[in-house]
């Protein structure tokens, strides 16, 4: 049916950007939800049930991932026909060997060094962030990619500095 | 309400009206309540609302609830959804079992039986409680799960009560029942902590609570964590330092322990005469810190996933009869300054909300409610090496869905193993494996050129389907499955026909009655949605071919013959299918186009 064809931008109408308002998504979210959810169809028949069901996933699915950062910035990379093999490892050797000096980093400081290395790195994203709504603009999608891929590193920094 | 449902709020339409209830399966005690409006009624049992979920057997004669028996079986949720091998991982010191089957069994009278058949027993009992208050039978229930409840955990729960007949509308977990409690009527907006201390289990939700929408953002738990354990360690407590308690038989010891627990949540110190034994607050609080202090470290896990500061949240909503510890409070409150919410009974406040959700859903009431629900564990697959490739992440909203391509480690490979795991550690031993299955007929292609695409699927209870295709070949080889977790078809059956089940003809009528009423929902549902939007939607062969399809059901109606009324039913869903999917098509571009709901319904 077509309304699971529409993309996620499409479902929620956002428009495709790399940030977007997360209050914004979350009252549509609520609207749809409040519509589509398979609650609502508990005394329906069985095709509405079923068909709420796949749209309510639908939905749910969207905003998952629209809701966060990277899986947003790959799905603006699926629905563009970009794809790349999986297997092919990320390789920006300057990139690498700032990993591996943060994390020497992280595991040589104490806990009271963990607040300033964390706004180090989100101050990375930022401006990678807003290096990605270039690409995305003017349609470099290899760079956004690899851009997308440097800031997962770095949520797993930032994650490893949460514990 | 459903799109196709049109109907006049002020002119409610009376189908024959469903009886449905809200029950919490508990550890320690079960409750069964019903909501109608604003009248909110717990079924009594011997002018109880708890009553014990204890099954005991004397000479043949089994009875629900009896705590003086002899041979009795409790806790037996402990139990359910677990099987013989991986019993290892739960604590059930106090059964006896036998684990030479899938499926652990418990002995009681000449007989041995699992948890699922024990459940039933439970739900039947909870049911004819009702039943004799209300003179009509139970059509459907909500039933309400730990919220760390696995999938073969629901499934288990689902499974006994469907054995006896009860319809399940939702399986909710617990501490989501407590928020709808709390927040349904007072129109409470805000994030909330329910720390949910059981008989058997503890749960902690945070969630967020909006213009009547319960949002669950996280959840953490333990399926084997509660009161019981506390009385366990009491029980050794009371062995090690009053030795001449060890003559006492172990209902006894347990009832002494209970009476002393309970005397704690008041007072200071506590004496038992009879038995010469006293133990003081302090005491009883080291004694039992480590489970709590477990249950902080949950607590404190579940804020941290739910990505809401500290700051925003408004209260903590303390659920279980455990809760009443003093220590739980006194050590909240030294945490987190939170404003404590206790003022409905923590004993029955599950029960509440699960009455409240079956109101919902049976179509019996409010339509500014809904509940949006999460995954508690994640789900994934077993991959070389023994690791889980999780598919779906925990804490994600539900219904949800996923897919991940995984392919060939051989050269000419035709089959694959298919593991589900569930759990959130990467070594697969420390996951619950929900199913196994062999995806055959994969072409024979070189190393990792075969794409098979696995599809997970969880629905609104958390239940999981899975299905996998082979893509590469122009033959698409697809499999469906629903976990079973040594659940073979044989073993239901069996379990179905020995269980305590109500006369054939009894069911016959009540099949009878249910197409009916489906049936009269069907004809109802489509004539409300013609009236509306058939001129914009239809053309005129189409508007006749649907009419024809409705008198074809009347006709069946009046048959009173059930395949007859299946029959023409099936046939007007069919015939009407279009109709709805254009419908619904309809709806959501209005919404995605910015109109309000209200403007479309």
């Amino acid at each position: 049916m077509s309304v699971l064809k529409l993309t996620y931008f499409e479902l929620f109408n956002i428009n495709v950007n790399i940030t977007l308002d997360l209050n914004e998504l979350n009252n549509k979210y609520l609207k749809l939800q409040t519509k589509f959810h398979p609650d609502k169809y508990s005394n329906s028949s069985a095709v509405e049930k079923t068909m709420a069901a796949r749209i309510s996933t639908h939905i749910n699915d969207g905003y998952k991932i629209l809701g966060d950062l990277t899986t947003r910035v790959d799905y603006i990379l699926k629905i563009n026909n970009f794809t790349t093999d999986e297997n092919i490892t990320f390789k920006n050797n300057q990139f690498l060997i700032e990993q591996m000096e943060l994390t020497e980093m992280i595991n040589n400081s104490d806990r009271k060094q963990y607040n300033n290395i964390k706004k180090e790195i989100k101050a990375k994203i930022a401006s990678l962030i807003l290096d990605m709504k270039n690409n995305l603009s003017t349609g470099d999608f290899d760079i956004l990619y690899q851009n997308n891929s440097m800031i997962k590193f770095y949520k797993k920094n930032i994650n490893q500095l949460s514990k | 309400m459903a799109l196709i449902q049109i109907s006049d709020p002020d002119k409610s339409v009376e189908f024959n009206k469903e009886f449905s209830v809200g029950i919490d399966l508990g550890t320690t005690h079960s409750l069964i309540a019903k909501k109608e409006g604003e009248n909110l009624t717990f079924f009594k049992d011997n002018n109880n609302v708890l009553i014990p979920s204890i099954i005991s057997d004397e000479n043949g004669k089994q009875t629900i609830g009896d705590l003086n028996s002899k041979d009795s079986v409790k806790s037996i949720k402990r139990l359910i959804g677990v099987t013989s091998k991986e019993l290892h991982t739960i604590n059930y010191e106090d059964l006896e079992l036998d684990s030479s089957e899938d499926l652990p069994r418990v002995s009681l009278g000449n007989n041995k039986y699992n948890a699922i058949e024990l459940s039933s027993k439970i739900l039947s009992h909870l049911c004819e409680i009702a039943q004799s208050h209300e003179n009509t039978s139970v059509n459907s229930a909500v039933i309400t799960v730990p919220a760390y409840f696995n999938d073969m955990q629901r499934q288990a729960t689902k499974l006994a009560a469907e054995m006896v007949d009860i319809k399940v509308l939702r399986l909710i977990s617990e501490p989501t029942a407590a928020a709808i409690a709390y927040g349904i009527d007072d129109k409470k907006t805000g994030n909330f902590i329910v720390y949910d201390l059981g008989g058997g289990t503890f749960d902690v939700s945070i969630l967020s609570i909006e213009k009547g929408v319960f949002k669950v953002l996280s959840t953490k738990g333990d399926t084997h964590l509660g009161g019981d354990d506390i009385d366990r360690l009491l029980n050794k407590y009371l062995l090690d330092n009053y030795p001449h308690l060890t003559k006492l038989h172990k209902t006894e010891l347990y009832n002494l322990s209970k009476f002393l627990k309970h005397g704690l949540s008041d007072k200071n110190t506590i004496t038992n005469e009879k038995h010469n034994v006293s133990i003081d607050l302090n005491d009883f609080n080291k004694l039992i810190n480590p489970l709590i202090e477990k249950t902080l470290k949950l607590l404190n896990e579940a804020i941290i996933e739910s990505k809401v500061d500290i700051n925003d949240i408004k209260n903590i909503i303390l659920v279980g009869g455990s809760s009443r510890l003093k220590i739980i409070k006194s050590k909240l409150n030294e945490i987190y300054k939170i404003n404590i919410l206790d003022d409905l009974n923590p004993d029955t406040v599950v029960a509440e909300g699960a009455a409240i959700q079956a109101e919902v859903l049976s179509g019996n009431a409010r339509d500014d409610f809904l509940l949006l629900d999460v995954l508690p564990l994640s789900l994934g697959i077993e991959t070389y090496g023994g690791l889980s490739e999780k598919v779906i992440h925990r804490n994600t909203p539900i219904p949800s869905s996923s897919e991940k391509t995984f392919t060939t480690f051989k050269d000419g490979q035709t089959k694959m193993m298919i593991n589900v795991v569930q759990g959130e550690r990467e070594d697969i031993s420390e996951c619950i494996s929900l199913a196994q299955f062999i995806l055959s007929d994969i072409p024979p292609l070189v190393a990792g050129a075969a794409r098979i695409k696995v599809r997970f699927q969880v629905d609104a209870d958390g239940l999981l389907t899975v299905s996998a295709k082979e893509e590469t070949s122009d033959k698409e080889t697809t499999i469906e499955i629903k976990p079973s977790h040594g659940l073979t078809p044989e073993l239901i059956q069996n379990m179905i026909s020995t269980s305590n089940n109500k006369a054939e003809n009894d069911k016959n009528y009540r099949a009878l009655k249910e197409s009916i009423v489906e049936a009269e929902r069907a004809i109802y549902a489509i004539e409300e949605a013609l009236k509306v939007d058939s001129n914009d939607l239809l053309n005129q062969t189409e508007i006749d071919l649907i009419n024809q399809a409705i008198d074809n059901l009347q006709d069946a109606l009046l048959s009173k013959n059930i395949d007859t009324i299946k029959l023409a039913n099936d046939n007007l869903e069919k015939t009407s299918e279009f109709y709805v999917e254009r419908r619904m098509n309809n709806s959501i571009k209005s919404l995605i186009t910015g109109k309000d709901i209200n403007d479309i319904i």
